[in-house]
């Protein structure tokens, strides 16, 4: 009997853990790839979720990722401080997913970034989908499929391009729009000084492999790897591992960043020099 | 370590291996396949395997594929193993190539792994490496990762029945290997037709997601064929 209401207690805890999501562990709890990509889009039915006039031919962007905000806030708090008070202006920052750690923290994120969130465009990660919060994420973070254009005076224009990848899943109907829509027309039509992808989960490459969170599915790696490199993309942003990684694949620069969450020793974020090439500055706490 | 060994005597009185004989014959086998991936597109080709035992001790096998469209793969394995509490222990070295024709990509990996095999379950653990070469002009091949390979399978009747069913769960085929965390579940059968002649289906579906991912199966595969075995099965 005392083993029964031990082993009952635990399972009550376990299941009202505000930390993980068991039940989401072995069934989804939220839409999948391509029921999350058709919302995306009735957000953004053109795929451009904005388009940003720079003021300088060379501009730079601020990049963080993996904050699992769950109640704590110092390490997200001392980035926006960076943020706002960044001399040079910063054009746009990308958060690429997994900024929620817990049940219930996107109103609380959403206060403590009040302040640089009209600069912001996030992509969502498995995190911020666990409990069913797809909804809410789109609510307080907008889409998680679209294209970010940002022009110079000179007239040069860059892409960035993000893909949802919260489910370790492109899904077919993303893809499509890549193949079809993105590299298919867009960057046919106009001729793109960068393009960047910027999405969560990492492609299956060098140490990936091992992360217990898994990554991308090899054929999905292999394929966009060929779609990226045939379309000239030059840098593909991604999260998920918390460990930093830098590869290549067919001439493609890819970057894992480390994660931003409080309390991880090596806890860092990027501040990416954008003009007629990229380079990345990693910024460590 | 005591509990271990308690479950392998339930299951070794359970599942008893009497009439295993070992080793298996020699057999070739072809099997047509169509599969989706997980971007839903369909493939359909056809398997052909060959396995031969070399002695009581050894057994070498051989497998390929051809995929439409553009997908070749090839497999060898050495199987040194012998016969432990009535089922066999086994070791397996594997190598595996896969060419992407449409995406200019080959991959090459390399698999060791032990496990025991019964006549109604096998265990299977192991790991592998894997090198993803680029065919294109920029030649940036991927470096080995290394991770973890496993098998698991369970039959309703002995595997020397005229027919039988099963069900596995492994994060590998002899074409492909995927991450530890991606497991393949395989629900499988066969049906003698006489001695020397069998026939044999497997369908897979493959699972994406654990732990704090959002899990779905994500893909989906069928396999059916025929075997010839170079004396009596049984």
């Amino acid at each position: 009997m005392k083993r029964l209401i031990f082993i009952s207690l635990v399972a009550i805890n376990l299941i009202s853990c505000n930390k993980i999501d068991f039940v989401g562990i072995f069934v989804s709890t939220s839409p999948t790839a391509d029921s999350r990509f058709a919302d995306s889009m009735k957000l953004n039915p053109s795929g451009f979720a904005k388009r940003i006039e720079s003021s300088t031919d060379e501009y730079r962007l601020f990049v963080c990722s993996d904050l699992h905000i769950n109640g704590s806030t110092d390490n997200l708090d001392r980035f926006c401080s960076d943020c706002l008070g960044d001399p040079e202006g910063i054009t746009a920052i990308l958060c690429l997913g997994d900024i929620s750690g817990g049940r219930d923290q996107y109103k609380l994120i959403e206060d403590h970034i009040s302040g640089i969130k009209n600069r912001m465009y996030f992509t969502a990660g498995n995190h911020d989908l666990l409990w069913g919060e797809w909804n809410n994420f789109l609510k307080h973070f907008g889409s998680s499929s679209y294209l970010l254009e940002i022009c110079t005076p000179s007239g040069a224009k860059d892409l960035f391009i993000s893909i949802d990848s919260a489910s370790n899943n492109i899904g077919k109907d993303q893809t499509d729009w890549l193949e079809s829509t993105v590299f298919g027309k867009i960057t046919k039509e106009e001729t793109y000084r960068n393009i960047v992808i910027f999405t969560h989960c990492c492609f299956n490459i060098q140490n990936a492999a091992l992360n217990m969170a898994g990554t991308i599915p090899m054929d999905q790696t292999i394929l966009l790897g060929k779609l990226f490199a045939d379309n000239s993309v030059d840098l593909v942003l991604t999260g998920h591992l918390h460990i930093r990684e830098e590869d290549s694949f067919k001439a493609v620069k890819y970057v894992i960043l480390d994660s931003m969450e409080d309390g991880n020793r090596n806890a860092s974020y990027s501040v990416l020099h954008i003009g007629n090439d990229i380079r990345e500055e990693v910024i460590r706490f | 370590m005591k509990r271990f060994l308690t479950i392998l005597l339930t299951l070794t009185v359970l599942f008893p291996a009497s009439g295993q004989s070992w080793p298996e014959k020699a057999t070739v086998s072809a099997d047509g396949v169509f599969r989706t991936n997980s971007l839903k597109q369909s493939f359909a080709g056809l398997d052909l395997g060959a396995s031969i035992p070399i002695g009581e001790y050894f057994t070498a096998e051989a497998a390929a594929e051809i995929l439409i469209p553009g997908i070749y793969a090839v497999s060898a394995t050495a199987r040194p193993g012998f016969t432990v509490g009535g089922g066999r222990f086994f070791l397996d070295g594997s190598i595996l190539h896969r060419s992407l024709k449409e995406y200019e990509t080959s991959q090459l990996a390399g698999a060791l792994s032990a496990g025991y095999k019964r006549q109604y379950f096998s265990i299977q653990f192991g790991a592998y490496a894997m090198k993803v070469y680029d065919r294109s002009e920029a030649r940036d091949n991927l470096s080995a990762t290394i991770d973890f390979l496993y098998r698991g399978s369970a039959c309703i009747k002995s595997s020397e029945s005229k027919w039988n069913l099963g069900v596995a769960v492994s994060n590998y085929t002899p074409y492909e290997i995927e991450h530890m965390w991606s497991p393949i579940f395989f629900l499988f059968g066969h049906f003698d037709l006489s001695d020397r002649v069998s026939l044999q289906g497997e369908l897979e579906f493959r699972h994406i997601g654990m732990l704090s991912m959002q899990g779905g199966i994500y893909a989906f595969g069928a396999h059916a064929g025929v075997s010839y075995y170079f004396g009596k099965k049984q």
